[in-house]
C-alpha cells in the first residue's frame, strides 16, 4: 500500500518528467485499485468505462471524476465510523457544497504534505503571523469550510498569531500596531484569501490612512480570483496595490481546492503555479479530452497523491488554464508550472425550455 | 391601460390601439386573406438574400408557402366551415428558439385569431428579419387592412404587460416550458378564455436495428438525426434523449456502431462541444454509472456521449444531459416503454417500418405520454397538431347550427 | 414561356447557377442547392406552376433531371 511517509520525505520539486511520472503513476494505479475495492461509486464509474486499472501505464489514462460528483454523491473508501473529519467547499448560499471525508491518516496526511510545501517557501522556523481574516471564521469547528480549514491549516506555520479583522470585519488597527512593534526587524507571515485581503484588508487600509511597514512581510493567498476579475482586479494589480499601502514585496498566490487538501499549487517568484511531486496539473481539450500541448488552454485535470479516504486522486475541474513548462521555471523548482484562467462558462443552449441556464448552473 | 409601455420594443406592430383589437371581425380558419398574406409572406422571405443565412428561417418561409398552407387547409376541410377565430390570441414564445414565435403567431392567425406576440427578448436576428418582412408585406395596399391582426413585440420580464396582454386575450399560448408557464400563470385571464401551455417535454427515439443494418442513405440519416439533436443543442422538447434498438441485443450492437460512425462523421466540423458541455455530459454519464449501472460507451471524443442501460429505470430521464448525450436501451419489443412514459414524454421519432407498431402499443397500453409519431428528421417540423392539440380547433370556436 | 423555361428559371434564380449549368445537377452537388436552397427550389418551382407538391415528391425531387419526371406527375410536361 502507498507509503507516506516515504512519500512526504522526497523534496516537493524535486523530481524531473521522468522520474515524477513513473512516481505518480505507481502511487496513483495503487490509489485507484483501493478505491475500486473500497468505493461502491467508484467501481460503478470504473465498470461503466470498462476501464482496466491494473492494465495502467500512465496516470494520464485514468479515469478522472468529475468533482461535481462530491455535490451529489457522498463518496468514500472508508467506513463511516472512521471519518474524523468532513471538509466542505465554500459554497454561496443555496449552492451545493462539496462534502469530502477523512480519516486520520487521510488528515494527518493532508497537513504533513501542505508543511511540506509551504516550508519550501517559509523556510523551517515559524514566523510572527497576521490572519487577514476575522476571527469569527474558525469558530465553528464541526464543519470545516474552505475558508476555515485553510486557515486553520496554515496557521501551523506562524506564531504569535493576529488576526487582522475583528468579528465585525473591521480593520484592527490598534493591534496590528502594537504587533507590529513588537516584531520589528522580523520576517512576518501573512495569510488569506484573495477576495477578503482585497475587500476588507487593501481598501480598508486604502481609506483609512493607515500604512502598517510590511516589506517584511511574506503573503500566501489563494482562494480564486473569479471576484476580482468581476472587479478587474489583475494579479499584476492586486501586487502593486498592495507594496502601495504596506509596502509588501513577497506576494504568492496559490491554487488549491477542497477536494485535494493539502496539495496546493504555490506560485513561485516568476509568477508561475508549480506542481510538487505530490500532484499535478494536465489540461484537456474540451472536444475529446485528449491533453493540451504546452502554452494551449484547456480544462484543468488535478491529481493527487492523498486521497485515499475518498476517490479524489484525479479529478476533472471546472476550470480553464495553461500548462506554461515542465521542469524549466527559471524559479529552479522541477515540475509542471501554469496559470489559471478561471471558471469555465455556463453555456448559453438552445432548446425550448427556458430553465436550462438556471438548472445547470 | 398599457403599463410601462416604453419596455415594449415593437419589431411589427398592427393596431395603434390595443383595446380595439376584441372588436375586430373574427376571421375564418384558413380565410382567404390570411392564406394569401402567409403566401406573400413566404415570397418576401425566400428571395430575401439574407434568409439564406438562416435555415430555421428559410424553413419557415417554406412552411408558409402557398403549396403548403393550400394543402393544410384541405386537410381542415370539412372541420372548418362553421368556425371562427375565438378573437385575440396572446403568445408567450420561448427564449432560445428564436423562429418559434412565427409559428405561434400562423397557427393563431390561421385559425381566425389576432396576435399579440411576445418574441424573445434576447436579439436574434432571425426574429427581426421575419418581421421585416412581415411588415414590408403589409405595406402592400391590399394587405394594409389585415395589418391590425398582427403585433410582435419585446419586452422584459414584466407581470404588468403580461397582466395587460392577458386581461385582452381570448387565447393565451405560453411556450418556454414550466418556470415560464407558471411565471405567466400569475396573469389572469378572462373568465371565457382559454390557454394552451407547452411544458417541459422528453423525448425519445426508437430504431429497428435491422432496417439500420440494412439502410443505404446513413448520410441522409445523419443529416436527420442531427436536426432531431444537435441542431438545437439536444434541448428541445422534440429532441430524443433515449435510442431504443428495436432488435436481438446483437442486431442492437451492429445498429447502433454503424449509426453512430456516421452520426459522428456527419459532425465533424459541423458541431463544437463547449468546455462546460463537455464536462456536464462525462458528469452526467457518471451519475448513470453510478445510479443506473449504465456502461458509458468511449465514442472517440466528446461529441457523442452514449449511455448504455440494461434496464429501463422510471427515473432514467432525470438522468438527461444536454449537447449529445443519449441512453441508449435494446430490446425485441416495445414493453420496456410502459416503465417509463409519463406524461412528461412527447415525441418519439422512428427510423425502419414501424411506426404502426409504436402507434398501436400507444393506444393499446393506454399511455399517458406521447403525442407524436414522427419519422427520423422530422422532430421539429412544426404541424398545426403539436403536443397533443389541434391547434385550429382549440383556437376557434363552433357555431352551431 | 415554355414549361422549359420555367423550369430552368426556377433553378438558375435558386442556384445563380447558367442555363449551362443545368443538366446533370444533383441534390448536394453544389453549394447552393442544399437543403436550403432545396426549399427555394421547390417554392419557385410550385409558384411557376401554380401546383402544390406532395412531400415524398419534395423529398425525391434529387436531380434536375428527376424533377422533370416528378413535375409530370402533375401534368407538367417539361
Amino acid at each position: 500500500m502507498v507509503n507516506y511517509d516515504e512519500i512526504l520525505s522526497i523534496p516537493p520539486y524535486s523530481m524531473d518528467k521522468d522520474q515524477k511520472h513513473t512516481f505518480l503513476t505507481g502511487v496513483l494505479k495503487e490509489l485507484s485499485a483501493h478505491h475500486y475495492e473500497n468505493c461502491e461509486g467508484y467501481r460503478r464509474i470504473i465498470d461503466g468505462l470498462s476501464y482496466d486499472i491494473a492494465a495502467t501505464e500512465s496516470y494520464y489514462d485514468l479515469p478522472c471524476l468529475p468533482v461535481r460528483l462530491f455535490k451529489e454523491y457522498e463518496l468514500r473508501s472508508i467506513a463511516e465510523d472512521s471519518v474524523v473529519k468532513t471538509m466542505t467547499s465554500s459554497g454561496t448560499t443555496g449552492q451545493q457544497v462539496s462534502k469530502i471525508f477523512l480519516d486520520r491518516e487521510a488528515s494527518a496526511n493532508q497537513t504533513k504534505t501542505l508543511t511540506k510545501i509551504v516550508s519550501s517557501y517559509l523556510g523551517s522556523t515559524r514566523l510572527p503571523m497576521i490572519i487577514l481574516d476575522t476571527s469569527a471564521i474558525v469558530k465553528n469547528r464541526a464543519m470545516f469550510s474552505a475558508r476555515g480549514a485553510g486557515i486553520l491549516g496554515f496557521q501551523m506555520f506562524g506564531r504569535d498569531k493576529i488576526y487582522a479583522l475583528n468579528e465585525n470585519m473591521e480593520l484592527d488597527v490598534e493591534g496590528l500596531t502594537a504587533f507590529l512593534e513588537k516584531h520589528k526587524g522580523e520576517d512576518i507571515f501573512l495569510f488569506g484569501f484573495t477576495f477578503m485581503i482585497w475587500q476588507h484588508f487593501y481598501e480598508e487600509l486604502k481609506k483609512s490612512g493607515y500604512r502598517p511597514d510590511l516589506s517584511r512581510g511574506i503573503l500566501i493567498h489563494g482562494g480564486g480570483w473569479k471576484k476580482l476579475v468581476d472587479k478587474k482586479v489583475s494579479p499584476a494589480e492586486f501586487k502593486a496595490a498592495l507594496r502601495d499601502v504596506c509596502g509588501i514585496q513577497r506576494v504568492y498566490d496559490y491554487y488549491g481546492m477542497v477536494e485535494q487538501t493539502g496539495t496546493i499549487y504555490m506560485e513561485c517568484e516568476c509568477g508561475h503555479l508549480h506542481a510538487s511531486i505530490f500532484s499535478d496539473v494536465i489540461t484537456r481539450r474540451a472536444s475529446d479530452f485528449s491533453v493540451c500541448e504546452k502554452g494551449e488552454k484547456g480544462l484543468i485535470e488535478v491529481v493527487s497523491v492523498l486521497p485515499k479516504s475518498y476517490p479524489g486522486h484525479a479529478l476533472l475541474t471546472e476550470d480553464e488554464g495553461i500548462v506554461l513548462g515542465e521542469d524549466d521555471c527559471p524559479c529552479g523548482r522541477k515540475g509542471k508550472y501554469f496559470s489559471i484562467l478561471g471558471r469555465i462558462k455556463n453555456a448559453e443552449v438552445r432548446g425550448c425550455s427556458d430553465t436550462y441556464a438556471t438548472k445547470f448552473k | 391601460m398599457l403599463p410601462n409601455s416604453n419596455e415594449i420594443q415593437y419589431l411589427c406592430r398592427g393596431t395603434a390601439d390595443f383595446e380595439l383589437l376584441p372588436s375586430l371581425p373574427k376571421l375564418t380558419p384558413f380565410s382567404q386573406q390570411a392564406c394569401d398574406f402567409l403566401a406573400e409572406l413566404s415570397s418576401e422571405i425566400m428571395k430575401n438574400p439574407e434568409s439564406r443565412q438562416y435555415p430555421d428561417v428559410i424553413t419557415f418561409g417554406f412552411f408558409c408557402r402557398k403549396g403548403n398552407v393550400s394543402r393544410l387547409k384541405e386537410a381542415y376541410q370539412g372541420k372548418i366551415e362553421n368556425r371562427l377565430g375565438r378573437g385575440v390570441s396572446f403568445h408567450i414564445a420561448p427564449s432560445n428558439v428564436p423562429i418559434n414565435f412565427a409559428y405561434s403567431m400562423v397557427a393563431a392567425f390561421l385559425a381566425g385569431n389576432a396576435c399579440i406576440v411576445r418574441a424573445s427578448a434576447k436579439p436574434f436576428r432571425q426574429i427581426d428579419l421575419v418581421c421585416e418582412c412581415m411588415n414590408r408585406v403589409f405595406a402592400q395596399d391590399r394587405f394594409k387592412s389585415l395589418h391590425d391582426y398582427i403585433t410582435v413585440v419585446r419586452y422584459p420580464r414584466s407581470k404588468e404587460i403580461n397582466d395587460y396582454f392577458s386581461s385582452l386575450s381570448d387565447v393565451r399560448v405560453i411556450w418556454g416550458g414550466d418556470a415560464t408557464i407558471s411565471e405567466i400563470r400569475q396573469s389572469p385571464l378572462p373568465p371565457r378564455s382559454i390557454e394552451i401551455a407547452f411544458a417541459d417535454r422528453y423525448s425519445i427515439a426508437v430504431f429497428d436495428a435491422k432496417a439500420m443494418c440494412a439502410a443505404e442513405n446513413m448520410t441522409q440519416i445523419a443529416r436527420d438525426f442531427y436536426n432531431d439533436t444537435y441542431l438545437y443543442d439536444q434541448n428541445a422538447c422534440s429532441s430524443p434523449r433515449l435510442i431504443y434498438w428495436l432488435g436481438s441485443e446483437e442486431e442492437a450492437q451492429q445498429a447502433s456502431e454503424r449509426f453512430w460512425t456516421a452520426i459522428h462523421e456527419s459532425l465533424q466540423g459541423k458541431y463544437t462541444v463547449e468546455p462546460v458541455i463537455a464536462v456536464d455530459k462525462y458528469t452526467a454519464a457518471c451519475r448513470c454509472a453510478i445510479d443506473l449501472g449504465a456502461e458509458i460507451k468511449p465514442w472517440r471524443d466528446n461529441l457523442i456521449s452514449r449511455i448504455r442501460v440494461s434496464h429501463l429505470r422510471a427515473d432514467v430521464i432525470d438522468y438527461r444531459c444536454a449537447g449529445g448525450s443519449f441512453f441508449e436501451y435494446a430490446a425485441t419489443d416495445l414493453n420496456a416503454l410502459r416503465d417509463i412514459i409519463t406524461r412528461k414524454y412527447q415525441t418519439i421519432s422512428y427510423f425502419g417500418e414501424i411506426k404502426d407498431k409504436i402507434a398501436e402499443f400507444i393506444l393499446s397500453n393506454g399511455l399517458s405520454g406521447v403525442d407524436r409519431i414522427v419519422p427520423i428528421g422530422k422532430t421539429a417540423d412544426f404541424t398545426l397538431v403539436w403536443d397533443g392539440y389541434d391547434l385550429i380547433s382549440q383556437m376557434s370556436r363552433i357555431i352551431d347550427f | 414561356m415554355t414549361n422549359l423555361e420555367l423550369y430552368n428559371n426556377a433553378f438558375k434564380e435558386a442556384f445563380g447557377v447558367e442555363e449551362a449549368d443545368l443538366a446533370g445537377l444533383e441534390y448536394q452537388g453544389i453549394a447552393n442547392w442544399d437543403s436550403v436552397g432545396h426549399m427555394n427550389l421547390v417554392s419557385l418551382l410550385e409558384d411557376a406552376f401554380d401546383i402544390m407538391m406532395d412531400t415524398d415528391d419534395i423529398i425525391d425531387f434529387s436531380s434536375y433531371e428527376k424533377g422533370k419526371e416528378i413535375l409530370a406527375k402533375y401534368e407538367k410536361t417539361i
